[in-house]
């Protein structure tokens, strides 16, 4: 074989190396079991085993062995003293072949720079086999390169190891760094483009597990009136949605590590880390801790880096401004929508509302009942007691709206003393016992009027339902408004449905 | 991508753990070859991943961080099963042609999940020198309770100190397992023949500070802290029951093919003649012992199920599944076919056989790695107390409520798997 030859095979032999090493997605230690394993297929090393290096202890601690293909923990430790055959592959960074009997043995660094980060040593037990192509290779032979090189096909493999070693590492890094970027600018987008708070902590919490890897990430705020922390939602591994709503615990000292958190923060976005797995961060705007963050392995056992601490600050800071805005949008959204007296919603915010609760019952084929009220002889109420007992009416009726309606159900402010009540997915029957008991209820209300006298109070109820009594949103409020102008003509003080309105009238046209 | 189709071949990735350590693969590539020949349409590519990555790897899948290796068929360990269904990264196991869930059950031990099937199993018993307890005149029948147990070693200990006929042996009890620490599943069998639990039957509450779960402790740290069991570390030498290095051990099903037969190579002929066989001393609240074990599962991620339910079918043959468990020496999980392995040793078959009737799996709630985590520092703490001199009942209460305290406080308010709920379509 010629030399030019032999350097050409020798060349593939280390090409092929690298590339094995490069094919996998499983880290340092894929690399070290795919390029070893392909080395010992070839070359007849038996035993491959990847040693870190302990600067502290000054020893090499093996973490994984490599044989017959397969792949194990390893619990040997070689402590580097002044005798050790080993102290050029510390000090020099040089492979030191242990043993040239058999087995053949021999050490081979890794190190980035100046810097060994461990090593890999290899063994072959048996002799090639006489004639193999291989074996006479000259950099495959430690015979051959004495003076310089002494052992080239070592020093070939710890390079290449080397660095691939420092690409995955670089590669890592750089992972690690688009990821959390990646998560910065999904929060910057999550805070611009969704103003409410749901929605905004939803797509950062779905940003920060995708991102930075946590198997679950959830947001407590706090709510400093009651001088508690509120579960507001989380997000965990696979895309699973968390609701907190309920998850509540009181701010003093002792409750938990969470609240323990947020108390000693004293404003300040310190993280706290509970046994590796898991961190709280503290959201804080302004130097007011206004809640926590908390992300956790608790499943899949990964320990929580540096790194991913230091992103889950730098994220809390937009986070923290963000829920402040969503509030505040939230806030001046509710103010708009809800009737400043009974605090019941705005007629407009019904419109829209209704118009949702059809299209939802066409999708899903259920019915919407609307009820429309108004307060029997509001008129002389007002006028005989004053306007101010006349709000005090509207709100009283509000309150006990409030009180026994679903909470699916939406309860809107008509227009003066009128009042409307969406009530989705429901019968016909159940509508009616609805109206029967909020008739109920209100008529038990004695209200006190101005010179402490004793005022009752009652309501007519007008009733249609979808897709009954109307084809659109328009047809049901004309229907109910029907309903309610006939019961307070002919039957104060209770409900009608507009389906029985329309069976006498047709009844009378027969 | 996990299957590809390569020169018109469906490519299954398989992944299993070293259960018998660098031999896996050689062992598992047989059946493989065999599989192929039956459907030349199907190419098995086989990855051993070690313990401590395998998971780390799975759980890298699961969060989306690794798209390019996914197993189609995957060995579960029994700890694992919990986590993995909750987290719906394992397919539902198809009642064609596995049968109902009800009927794998009854047809085999270990797991019941409805995302896995039992592979093989492994089952503690206690191992122990005839000739040794003979030479001290001890009767084996005192290894049947806690009491008599604790006397059997404290006689052995007595008579070893002054034998030269037995000099080899360097304490009455080896170390179970080969991890130089106490793990969960050591603790177990002594706290539930207590009366405890790691936690409630409804998996809920995990509570450690309980009488009968100190009683099993104390009991099960009494026996190194007396001197019967050494103190578990990573310098200890490798021997064991088996290498004729310890009178009695607690230990699996593993050494009834290799050290106790003769004709193994490495049986060491005094240990493979004389070693008894018994099940674990009973404790006040019944005798209990520790199941384990691997499944085998199809990941919801697999492009290619049904291929991966045929191989596991092929796999999970009676014939098979017992060349597979005797050649890595576990038990196979199906119930036929299971005496061949105890031919030779009737007696380790009858307490292997009564065993499966009071042997239980840790139990299943889904953060069960962190208690895990948490019990095994427990018993670092304690193991060195042991070796200070410093280790009393007090001392071990105090431990195991710092422990308790450190699960309680990690879990109060982590506890997955009880508030999920979605909020939005």
């Amino acid at each position: 074989m010629t030399a030019t030859r032999a350097l050409l095979i020798y060349e593939d032999l280390l090409r092929r190396f690298q590339n094995q090493m490069t094919s996998t997605q499983l880290g340092v230690e894929g690399a070290f079991e795919s390029g070893f394993g392909y080395l010992s297929s070839r070359l007849k090393l038996e035993n491959a085993a990847l040693f870190w290096w302990d600067p502290q202890r000054h020893c090499l601690s093996m973490q994984y062995a490599l044989h017959d293909g397969a792949l194990m923990e390893g619990e040997e430790e070689i402590v580097i003293d002044d005798a050790s055959p080993l102290r050029p592959l510390v000090e020099q960074r040089k492979p030191v072949v242990v043993s040239t009997g058999r087995p053949w043995a021999a050490f081979v660094p890794l190190h980035i720079g100046v810097e060994l980060l461990g090593a890999v040593r290899i063994e072959r037990t048996h002799p090639l086999p006489r004639g193999k192509v291989l074996q006479s290779l000259p950099p495959l032979n430690p015979q051959a390169g004495p003076g310089g090189r002494i052992y080239p096909f070592l020093e070939d493999i710890a390079d290449v190891f080397s660095i691939r070693f420092h690409q995955l590492m670089r590669d890592e890094k750089h992972k690690k760094r688009t990821q959390v970027l990646q998560a910065g600018s999904e929060v910057a987008t999550a805070v611009f483009e969704r103003p409410r708070l749901r929605d905004m902590l939803e797509a950062v919490s779905r940003s920060i597990v995708r991102n930075l890897g946590f198997d679950r990430i959830r947001i407590f705020l706090v709510d400093s009136e009651k001088s508690k922390l509120d579960g507001i939602l989380g997000l965990q591994i696979p895309d699973m949605l968390l609701d907190l709503t309920g998850e509540s615990f009181a701010l003093k000292p002792g409750v938990n590590s969470l609240v323990d958190a947020v108390l000693s923060s004293k404003g300040e976005t310190h993280v706290h880390m509970v046994g590796g797995r898991v961190v709280y961060v503290p959201i804080v705007v302004n130097g007011q801790v206004i809640g926590c963050l908390a992300a956790d392995n608790l499943l899949s056992q990964q320990l929580i880096d540096e790194e991913q601490m230091e992103a889950l600050r730098t994220l809390t800071g937009q986070i923290g401004m963000a829920v402040l805005n969503a509030r505040l949008f939230e806030d001046i959204e509710q103010q708009a929508i809800t009737d400043g007296l009974t605090k019941l919603y705005v007629h407009r915010y019904f419109q829209q509302r209704l118009k949702e609760e059809i299209d939802r019952a066409d999708r899903y084929s259920y019915n919407v009942a609307l009820i429309m009220m108004d307060v029997d002889n509001f008129k002389i109420l007002n006028d005989s007691h004053g306007h101010l007992m006349g709000d005090k009416a509207l709100e009283y009726l509000s309150q006990v709206i409030r009180g026994n309606i679903r909470r699916i159900d939406l309860a809107a402010r008509y227009g003066g003393d009128e009042v409307v009540l969406v009530l989705p997915e429901i019968t016909e029957q159940e509508a009616w016992l609805m109206g029967e008991r909020l008739l109920s209820a209100v008529k038990k209300g004695i209200l006190a009027g101005p010179g402490g006298e004793n005022v009752s109070m009652s309501v007519t109820m007008g009733a249609a339902l979808y897709p009954s009594d109307a084809h659109n949103s328009r047809d049901l409020i004309e229907a109910a408004d029907k309903a309610l102008y006939w019961a307070k003509k002919n039957d104060r003080g209770n409900v009608c449905f507009y389906r029985t309105l329309a069976s006498s009238q047709s009844e009378k046209t027969a | 991508m996990s299957t590809v189709r390569r020169h018109n071949k469906i490519e299954l990735n398989f992944w299993v753990m070293p259960n018998a350590g660098f031999s896996t693969r050689g062992i598992l590539d047989d059946f493989i070859r065999e599989f192929e020949l039956s459907r030349p349409d199907v190419r098995i590519k086989l990855e051993v991943h070690p313990w401590s990555l395998a998971w780390s790897r799975v759980m890298d899948i699961v969060k989306g961080r690794n798209t390019r290796n996914i197993p189609d068929v995957m060995q579960v360990g029994t700890t694992w099963v919990t986590t993995l269904s909750y987290l719906g990264a394992l397919e539902q196991v198809p009642d064609h042609p596995f049968g109902p869930r009800e009927h794998r059950m009854a047809t085999s031990i270990g797991d019941s999940s409805p995302f896995c099937i039992p592979w093989f199993i492994d089952i503690r018993v206690l191992y122990y020198r005839r000739d040794i307890f003979e030479a001290f005149r001890i009767d084996p029948i005192l290894l049947s309770d806690w009491k008599g147990f604790s006397r059997a070693c404290a006689e052995l200990k007595r008579n070893l100190a002054k034998s030269d006929r037995f000099s080899r042996i360097v304490a009455p009890l080896g170390i179970p397992g080969q991890k130089p620490g106490v793990l969960m599943h050591d603790l177990a069998p002594w706290i539930w023949q207590a009366g405890g639990d790691f936690c409630s039957d409804d998996l809920r509450e995990t509570n450690l500070n309980q009488a009968p779960l100190l009683q099993g402790c104390e009991f099960y740290f009494d026996l190194i802290g007396e001197g019967y069991m050494p103190v578990p570390n990573s310098a200890l030498p490798q021997g064991n029951f088996f290498t004729g290095h310890y009178a009695m051990q607690f230990s699996g099903s593993w050494p009834v093919d290799t050290y106790l037969n003769p004709a193994w190579a490495y049986a060491r002929p005094d240990v493979a003649a004389n070693a008894g066989v018994m099940p674990l001393p009973g404790g006040p609240q019944g005798r209990y012992t520790f199941l384990g074990g691997s499944n085998l599962g199809v990941s919801s991620l697999s492009r290619n199920k049904e291929a991966a339910w045929d191989f596991i079918q092929f796999m999970l043959d009676p014939s098979r599944s017992l060349k597979h468990a005797r050649s890595i020496g576990a038990l196979p999980a199906r119930l036929s076919g299971m005496d061949e392995i105890f031919d030779r040793i009737p007696e380790a078959k009858e307490v292997f056989f009564n065993s499966f009737g009071y042997a239980r799996r840790l139990p299943r709630f889904i953060e069960l790695g962190s208690v895990e985590q948490i019990i095994y520092k427990m018993g670092g703490r304690i193991l060195s107390a042991i070796r200070e001199g410093t280790y009393t009942h007090k001392r071990l209460h105090q431990e195991i409520n710092s422990a308790n305290n450190e699960i309680r406080s990690l879990l109060s308010i982590h506890r997955y798997g009880t508030r999920i709920a979605q909020v939005a379509a």
